[in-house]
């Protein structure tokens, strides 16, 4: 994952309040990028980084709800915080329903959107934390033989290696060779370790794993 | 908006006075929406850069021009919203005007320019004089963005009914006031819901509160907007796109 510091992005058509709020966040230490439109920010380029996006909800062209639609249809997974002039209950609803952090109405409490600011970017940090951690289990998963996969899908049921070798049809002997190699290319020591890493991916049993390639 | 006509019948025709009351509510609560809408900007604005500057100037040893900055676009927000208090105040001081009477030269004009995309929609577009018709009245003083709002509200999907609405008049209360000041155009796709496209509406900044209304109720209408552009990329003034209910059998 890339160490690069956190970075607000501010969407919203107002020279004015892009200019004052991207003021705002630089004076507690924020680091920002402003953009005048829901085009532009689609057509920027997004670090690696964790981030937050202050959306307007009015702006010409593309709404602010239309953007987090196509952000989602993008899989651009950056959590967003509404701002708005008028805003009402039933907008407000929909944005959340579809993942928003916040919905301020303007003119806000700068405590507040801070705040929100703050939750979206741990909301960001915590939700590539996972990512990360999944993309170096899958890695570690890539390094099993296809025999080896079937093995730590049976033995992550709790099975004995004398019943898995029953239900792979080979011996004990064999199975708990197989079981030694996923233990040492799964970097783990304990049969809970294994089973905590592979619920961490969602595989609880035969068949959860993908295919080897 | 909801307005009154849609706890009714749709053959229930409603008098020429319950239609101005309810075109006038529903104009107060634009209006309303509009005002919110540009104050809550320079208010948003003037919030965040205070901050701004006093935290700035609470952290010693730190450089004063981004304080000075935000300070000086303070004053700048400011002004915007004395000269905003100042445009809703100055009608109130205007004296009341005599509203000149119709030539009908105008009335035939804009009946001509609406009759295509009424029809289109299973409209029986006539010209009438009494009190059979719905009316449509554009205000003395009415700009581009004003007759805009006007028209669609009389044009608001949710309140169109195919067999209450069979006629319109369109009444000019003040023909300099520029009733075909806005330009519309039907879209012809083949779409079951046609899209009404009205355009270059003259743009006056102090005009900046119908606009406002304007963008308001398209998007209260489910449309979208956005802002025409010169080739000196000057706005010039902004697109309307209207999703309308079809009324032909053909076309639902």
């Amino acid at each position: 994952m890339s160490t690069t510091s956190p970075i607000v992005h501010i969407v919203d058509d107002n020279a004015s309040v892009r200019r004052a709020l991207r003021r705002l966040l630089a004076s507690v230490g924020h680091e920002t990028r402003t953009y005048s439109s829901a085009h532009e920010f689609l057509e920027a380029d997004h670090p690696n980084a964790p981030a937050c996006v202050v959306l307007d909800v009015r702006m010409p062209r593309m709404s602010g709800l239309e953007l987090q639609e196509r952000m989602a249809e993008q899989e651009l997974k950056i959590p967003i915080v509404f701002i708005t002039g008028h805003g009402d209950i039933t907008m407000a609803v929909e944005a959340m329903k579809k993942g928003a952090v916040d919905f301020l109405p303007k003119p806000f409490d700068d405590q507040e959107l801070l705040a929100s600011i703050e939750r979206a970017l741990t909301e960001h940090e915590q939700e590539r934390s996972e990512l990360a951690e999944q993309g170096e289990i899958m890695a570690r998963i890539e390094r099993l033989t296809p025999r080896e996969r079937e093995v730590m899908e049976h033995v992550i049921t709790g099975l004995l290696n004398k019943q898995i070798a029953g239900e792979l049809g080979t011996s004990e002997k064999t199975i708990k060779v197989h079981r030694g190699r996923v233990m040492e290319k799964m970097e783990v020591v304990s049969l809970a370790e294994l089973v905590r890493l592979a619920a961490r991916i969602d595989v609880h049993g035969p068949g959860d794993l993908p295919p080897a390639e | 908006m909801k307005s009154r006509r849609q706890h009714q019948t749709p053959e229930t025709p409603l008098s020429i006075n319950e239609e101005t009351g309810d075109l006038l509510r529903a104009l107060s609560g634009w209006t309303a929406t509009a005002l919110i809408q540009d104050l809550s900007q320079p208010l948003t604005a003037i919030r965040a850069n205070a901050q701004a500057a006093l935290n700035t100037l609470s952290t010693p040893g730190t450089d004063l021009s981004m304080a000075r900055e935000a300070l000086a676009d303070i004053l700048d927000d400011a002004g915007h919203l004395s000269s905003m208090l100042e445009t809703l105040r100055s009608p109130l001081r205007q004296p009341r005007q005599q509203v000149p009477t119709v030539p009908e030269v105008e009335v035939r004009a804009a009946v001509r320019l609406l009759t295509p995309w009424l029809r289109n929609l299973g409209y029986n577009v006539r010209l009438l004089t009494d009190a059979r018709a719905s009316e449509v009245i554009v205000r003395p003083g009415a700009t581009g963005a004003g007759t805009l709002l006007a028209l669609l509200g009389l044009i608001d999907p949710g309140r169109a009914r195919p067999k209450a609405r069979q006629a319109l008049t369109i009444r000019a209360l003040r023909p300099e006031a520029g009733l075909l000041s806005v330009a519309m155009e039907i879209s012809q796709e083949a779409t079951v819901v046609p899209t009404l496209r009205t355009g270059a509406v003259d743009l006056d900044t102090s005009d900046n509160l119908h606009l406002s209304a304007c963008i308001s109720l398209v998007e209260v209408l489910g449309g979208r907007y956005c802002d025409l552009i010169d080739a000196q990329t000057t706005r010039h003034g902004v697109q309307f796109d209207l999703p309308l209910t079809a009324v032909r059998k053909d076309l639902a």
